[in-house]
């Protein structure tokens, strides 16, 4: 699937593939990112996954300097998409990153009112959430926040009507079709089933986001005693 | 080398030219708001690229106690400023001595200020910038905004020497709105016709409730734009339609995606003037072509760079 090309301000290129939230688009958008990754193209500064589109951001010298450049570097991007060898899915999938998970309890307060509105135990609506394995389509809304696809339909919950004011760094939550977790402290509107010991996001860190755009996440669910052992959360 | 917050100003905080990198895990670029005025005041204190942090001021300023003798320029928004009581210059580099109280007021017109000083604002940078990311709470001092009580340091990037005597010079200033006058902010679009005729002809004026994220414009409600809905990576200068109707211009501090339908962007020119305008400022979009909106960034640059030459060349005789 080769993507439409535009332009975005005077500095960014921007692919769009049909508009979907799903894995296979997902894929498709990582896949032209690893591609930028090998042919490193002098004059890309970055690029930006979201779920159906990649932004590319131009070297605002060289656009200022060679004006149709950024055309130029469309029609080529056009064709080494199309040229591109389609892989199988197998070849590009890496293990899934483990989140250890304590779910409901303090750490989980939406986690019991949640599961009887699905007509599940709490321990069964976390062993179901536990399941699956979740691709992360991309990075946004805050730093280190990760948007997770491959909810199961029969978990899917709304946001609150009125988000809370402080949601706990680690927070595992769902909103509408979506899963995700909270990386820092701050207000929250999705509902939470669990919390994890681990620290996603820590920017004086060589490497400061646990995850990115591509990785797959499986939830592990731990007890209490263990989130304490493991909890690397500042106080 | 400290200098004492004995009150906070309304929003100042540390910032650099922002973080570049880090948008694919969610860090937005960040920096100085109006870049030109932070750019001119660090070059007025005899700074070269890379440049340390300014302390950028929104609408009033804080009040400072020095407790080394410095040098320090103020640029962008005019504002009121006191030295020990007498009027301090603007656009200017100037002197101060051990003990001396740099009172900062409201500014006269726009909305922000840059305070620079020679060596720079010590700071421990964070993911390579010195710049305060409010949201996320990390980089500039602490990841917040002054609190009166706090301390700034001062440290030893390399700096020209303070002049000894304040220069007859001055820089013009930045620009900010003109009393009584919508101010212009070009944009390049590609909505549909009939949609941009309602946008260009609607008179806009800037909610108090914006900030560095995101400016919202008060007024006409526009009709919605064609939208998948799903979420897209956006850039400061992005222009969104929320369901209100009414547009979001983004700011420095915006997220890096955004699930409203995107209307175009404002020209890189004029992304200064977004950090400029005040609460109700009255504003309008006028549409250019992107070869105009380059052009215009050109002329920009090249203008920045003629007047770093010249204020490195007139620091030097000081």
């Amino acid at each position: 699937m080769t993507p439409s090309i535009a332009r975005q301000g005077e500095f960014a290129l921007c692919l769009r593939w049909p508009a979907a939230i799903d894995p296979a688009t997902s894929a498709e958008v990582h896949r032209a990112a690893d591609c930028l990754q090998r042919w490193a193209l002098p004059g890309v500064r970055e690029w930006v996954p979201a779920y159906a589109s990649l932004l590319l951001v131009l070297d605002r010298e060289r656009c200022l300097a060679e004006p149709h450049w950024p055309k130029q570097l469309a029609s080529e991007l056009r064709q080494r998409l199309r040229a591109e060898p389609r892989r199988a899915e197998s070849a590009r999938e890496s293990a899934p990153i483990e989140i250890p998970v304590c779910y409901g309890g303090p750490h989980g307060i939406d986690l019991e009112p949640l599961a009887e509105r699905c007509g599940l135990s709490p321990q069964a609506f976390a062993q179901r959430h536990a399941e699956a394995v979740y691709p992360v389509a991309m990075l946004g809304f805050a730093p280190g926040f990760p948007y997770l696809l491959g909810l199961a339909a029969d978990l899917q919950a709304p946001r609150h009507a009125r988000p809370r004011t402080r949601v706990a760094a680690g927070s595992v939550a769902i909103g509408g079709a979506q899963t995700g977790i909270y990386p820092n402290a701050g207000p929250g509107g999705w509902q939470l089933i669990g919390r994890t010991p681990l620290r996603l996001w820590n920017p004086h860190e060589v490497r400061p986001s646990l995850l990115q755009a591509s990785d797959r996440v499986r939830f592990v669910a731990i007890d209490e005693a263990e989130f304490d052992r493991r909890n690397e959360h500042p106080p | 080398m400290s200098v004492q917050v004995l009150a906070s100003g309304l929003l100042s905080t540390l910032q650099d030219a922002g973080r570049e990198g880090y948008r694919a895990l969610g860090v937005s670029v960040g920096g100085a708001a109006d870049r030109a005025a932070y750019r001119l005041g660090q070059w007025l204190v005899g700074h070269r690229a890379p440049l340390p942090a300014a302390l950028e001021i929104t609408l009033r300023g804080p009040i400072l106690r020095f407790e080394v003798d410095a040098c320090i320029a103020l640029t962008g928004a005019p504002i009121e400023a006191e030295l020990d009581g007498q009027p301090a210059p603007l656009n200017r580099p100037f002197a101060l001595s051990s003990g001396s109280t740099l009172r900062l007021g409201r500014v006269r017109s726009g909305c922000r200020s840059y305070l620079a000083v020679a060596g720079g604002w010590a700071v421990d940078p964070v993911l390579g910038s010195a710049s305060t990311d409010l949201r996320a709470g990390f980089g500039g001092h602490l990841g917040r905004a002054l609190h009166s009580g706090d301390r700034l340091l001062i440290s030893d990037h390399p700096a020209a020497p303070p002049p000894r005597i304040t220069p007859a010079w001055h820089l013009l200033p930045s620009w900010t709105p003109r009393d009584g006058e919508c101010s212009a902010l070009r944009w390049l679009s590609d909505a549909p016709a009939d949609w941009l005729q309602l946008m260009h002809r609607a008179r806009w004026k800037l909610s108090a409730e914006s900030n560095r994220q995101g400016l919202r414009l008060l007024g006409a409600a526009l009709p919605a734009l064609p939208h998948d809905g799903i979420s897209a990576p956006v850039l400061p200068g992005d222009v969104q339609l929320p369901p209100s109707g009414e547009p979001l211009l983004l700011g420095v501090d915006a997220q890096t995606v955004g699930g409203y339908a995107l209307a175009g962007s404002v020209i890189d020119a004029d992304l200064d003037r977004l950090a400029q305008l005040p609460p109700n400022a009255p504003l309008r979009l006028l549409p250019v072509s992107r070869r105009e909106a380059l052009r215009l960034a050109r002329a920009r640059e090249a203008e920045l760079a003629r007047a770093e030459l010249a204020i490195a060349a007139r620091i030097s005789r000081s």
